[in-house]
């Protein structure tokens, strides 16, 4: 137990996991230690030490996107600085509520740092969350790899040939894609069903497929299995759609908060000095 | 030629001297030839005999130059795609591992010595045997220069070939050439040195003789079932091995085919496969060094191929025939417990693939997909990767805006291999450039294209077996006296593809940029299989 909290098997780096460990057992160590009689250092001095700490961290994190924008000249490998930013980003956190004495936030500016502290580590680890479970599932659940940007166009041509597939066919076909394929192509589809299921029920649907075969004849039943085909990739690209989908729109719940945050901790330290 | 307008000649010579840029840069060269005619070029004997069009055709990969003394052409382990026919001077080529640099420059200083380094005590081949250790597998292309007699430094004179090995066979090479006097040299690049090949079997056999007298003899030595050969006996193999070379796909034999020769690889990849239900299932791949063919040979009874070999790619061979074989092994009977080490290993392996044909799936992939052939190979762990593509807005950053590869490609388990340059060992992609602009970039296995050269003729982009090079259209026009003429006017294209970054000291700039560590560069199958999922969904 002990050997796979401190080595575990997810996190990319055991080393910076440890330093994790270490710094967090630091900041929470630090409130008690400070009040053992004979420790040097009023409050005042702790508490700005802990201020000073957290804005470090805080700056530490926020270097991550610097960085991130300069691929040719930027120092470091880029996996560094995340796992830089996720741990940093966790312990400052820990420093902020040091530094508050974890007590209740006083005023509009506490509580806005509060809230956006809360808020922007919060989204973070969602993040790291999702990072960490979607990819796999789209490896392991669906058989294609495709680019998020190009899914419309893959999805559209998709659709045509489905529909030039479709009007070669009998009746029977026709009406096959025009009743139940023509809704389900006629754009790429966000479903919360892929979050529980990947494959998104996609064998329930191939059972019509499977009912309609029996009834044509040998060319309408090669049609069709070319049409199977094509749906098939469809509901892969659709998975794809909704998940490389969240995987790009949680940065929008995360990033514009922490630029709040930048705001409101330079405020706060400009207030701190000048009044 | 005079009904090109001066304005034209000018632009022709300043392609030319693009061409031979990589040779003129800090180079020793005193003099480097404009771009030759027909009947200049047939006033060297190695043009001898070849007829006016075929001159014409490989001019532009023709140059001959004038290496000052002490000048090195070319330093073992370096790519070098050109081969070097000597016309006037001496140069000494030498292993600087043995051999001081130093005292072949002194020689240099002294030249007219026939052996500048003085007498050694043993040959290279000797040293090299000394070194060899136990069996495994020994890489031709990492084998020495077979210096021959008892000297550590050959002195090679007028009317000698060298570099062409290394050249045609896409290997580094094997010794360090510096010129001893100063040395007036033909230098004909790839794309002419095989055409030379394939249009003159005069030509062919000259080549050969100097592979057989110079690279042969070593490579068969190193071959741990040759290894305790007498020498004149190997000498005398070397001169009777029959040299095959294979073009991409091509059967060597079939499985039940007479079974009447030993093959080794000299280059390239051979596909081992049985006869299984309807299909035939890949038992294994062979490379450089390995042979087949012993089991048939050893084992009382089996006359007849149990394999179907075929080329993987474009391969060199060499076949040794059964009576050849077995008067080695009667000389040298060790080789002969070799070949059965390997005959028994062949047929455990075999065992084991008929056993479980799904096991060879993945040997398929791995010859299918070419990973058997690139030195680095971008392949991403799609568990890890969250598509965010920073790898692909690196790689653009880098390279002026246009990225080098497609964050898309063939999927195994878990792990993508982007389509990207591979950097094969044997890179294709060389094969028919008409201006020498996609060139190794003499940093490792590097094949980099230079834009400036480029003219867009796609030729490497359609040899590229993995579709790594992509053609871009840079939006202008070439100029009025462009040419090829048939290029004037037309819309601008050049190849791009990966570089390695290998101006950057961080390395690769999409590994580099990966924010979850899941770009990797791999450089072998047992590297690819390293990254796969431990628990094999």
């Amino acid at each position: 137990m002990m050997r796979r909290l401190f080595s575990p098997r997810t996190a990319v780096s055991a080393g910076w996991w440890r330093v994790f460990l270490a710094g967090a057992a630091l900041s929470l160590a630090a409130p008690l230690v400070r009040r053992v009689p004979g420790v040097p250092g009023g409050d005042g001095a702790w508490t700005v030490a802990y201020g000073v700490a957290a804005t470090a961290l805080l700056l530490v994190a926020l270097a991550y996107g610097a960085r991130r924008r300069m691929p040719r000249r930027g120092p470091g490998a880029l996996h560094h600085w995340v796992q830089a930013h996720v741990y940093g980003g966790v312990l400052f956190l820990f420093l902020l509520a040091a530094h508050t004495g974890a007590a209740s936030p006083q005023g509009a500016l506490a509580w806005g740092l509060w809230a956006s502290s809360l808020w922007v580590v919060g989204t973070g680890l969602a993040g790291v969350f999702i990072q960490k479970w979607i990819p796999p599932a789209l490896t392991s659940g669906l058989s294609t790899e495709v680019h998020y940007d190009r899914i419309p166009d893959l999805v559209e041509a998709v659709r045509k040939r489905v529909e030039v597939l479709a009007a070669s066919g009998g009746e029977s076909v026709r009406k096959f894609h025009d009743a139940d394929l023509a809704p389900v192509l006629a754009g790429p589809t966000v479903s919360l069903v892929y979050f529980f299921d990947v494959t998104g029920g996609v064998q329930s649907c191939m059972r019509r497929f499977d009912y309609l075969k029996r009834l044509l004849d040998e060319d309408d039943a090669r049609r069709l299995d070319e049409l199977r085909v094509l749906v098939r990739a469809k509901f892969e690209m659709d998975a794809h759609y909704t998940l490389q989908g969240a995987l790009r729109w949680w940065l929008r719940l995360h990033v514009p908060p922490v630029v709040l945050l930048a705001v409101l901790v330079g405020f706060h330290v400009f207030a701190v000095f000048y009044y | 030629m005079t009904d090109l307008t001066g304005r034209t000649l000018l632009r022709r010579d300043e392609q030319h001297r693009d061409r031979w840029s990589l040779y003129g840069a800090e180079s020793g060269i005193e003099h480097l030839s404009q771009r030759l005619s027909a009947g200049e070029l047939k006033g060297y004997e190695v043009f001898e005999g070849f007829k006016d069009q075929v001159l014409e055709t490989i001019s532009p990969d023709v140059s001959v130059a004038v290496w000052r003394k002490g000048a090195v052409l070319f330093e073992e382990g370096s790519h070098v795609d050109v081969a070097f026919f000597l016309v006037e001077g001496k140069a000494a080529a030498y292993l600087s591992k043995y051999v001081d640099p130093e005292s072949v420059s002194a020689a240099a200083d002294s030249a007219g010595t026939e052996n500048p380094a003085g007498a050694s005590a043993a040959t290279v081949h000797h040293r090299q045997s000394e070194r060899g250790g136990g069996g495994g597998t020994m890489l031709l292309s990492a084998m020495d220069f077979d210096l021959g007699g008892d000297s550590d430094v050959q002195t090679l004179g007028p009317g000698e070939f060298f570099g062409e090995i290394g050249a045609l066979n896409g290997w580094p090479q094997s010794v360090t050439v510096r010129a001893l006097t100063a040395c007036r040299v033909v230098q004909i690049r790839v794309p002419a040195l095989r055409l030379l090949k394939r249009r003159s079997s005069a030509f062919r056999r000259k080549i050969e003789a100097v592979y057989r007298e110079r690279a042969l003899l070593s490579q068969l030595g190193a071959c741990p079932v040759f290894r305790e050969c007498p020498r004149p006996l190997l000498a005398e193999l070397a001169q009777r091995v029959e040299l095959v070379p294979c073009d991409p796909g091509e059967v060597v034999f079939e499985e039940g085919a007479a079974a009447d020769a030993l093959y080794l690889v000299r280059s390239g990849f051979l596909r081992l496969s049985r006869r299984m239900g309807a299909g035939h299932v890949t038992v294994t791949y062979l490379s450089k060094g390995m042979t087949v063919g012993e089991v048939e040979l050893l084992v009382d009874g089996l006359d007849r191929a149990r394999f179907t070999v075929s080329s993987v790619g474009y391969g060199e061979l060499v076949r040794i025939a059964r009576s050849d074989l077995f008067d080695v092994l009667r000389a040298a009977p060790a080789g002969g417990r070799e070949l059965w080490r390997q005959a028994v290993d062949r047929i455990k392996e075999t065992g084991g693939r008929l056993a479980d044909p799904g096991s060879s799936e993945f040997v398929e992939f791995a010859l299918d997909k070419g990973l058997v052939e690139g030195s680095s190979i971008l392949v991403m762990d799609l568990d890890r990767c969250t598509r965010c593509d920073d790898c692909v807005r690196a790689c653009a950053d880098t390279h002026g805006g246009r990225p080098r590869f497609v964050r898309e490609g063939d999927r195994y388990d878990n792990l993508l291999i982007a389509r990207s340059c591979y950097h094969c060992r044997d890179p294709v992609c060389l094969v028919g450039c008409p201006t020498g602009a996609i060139r190794r970039a003499d940093v490792g296995d590097v094949v980099e294209i230079k834009d400036e050269i480029c003219i867009g003729c796609a030729t490497c982009h359609d040899n590229c077996p993995y579709d790594a090079i992509v053609m871009h259209d840079t939006g202008g026009a070439w100029p009025d006296d462009a040419l090829p003429k048939a290029l004037r006017g037309t819309p601008r294209a050049v190849a791009s593809k990966c570089d390695l970054c290998y101006a950057s000291p961080a390395g690769p700039a999409c590994v580099r940029n990966c924010p979850h560590h899941c770009a990797f560069r791999v450089g072998s199958v047992e590297e690819f299989r390293a990254l796969q999922r431990s628990d094999g969904r």
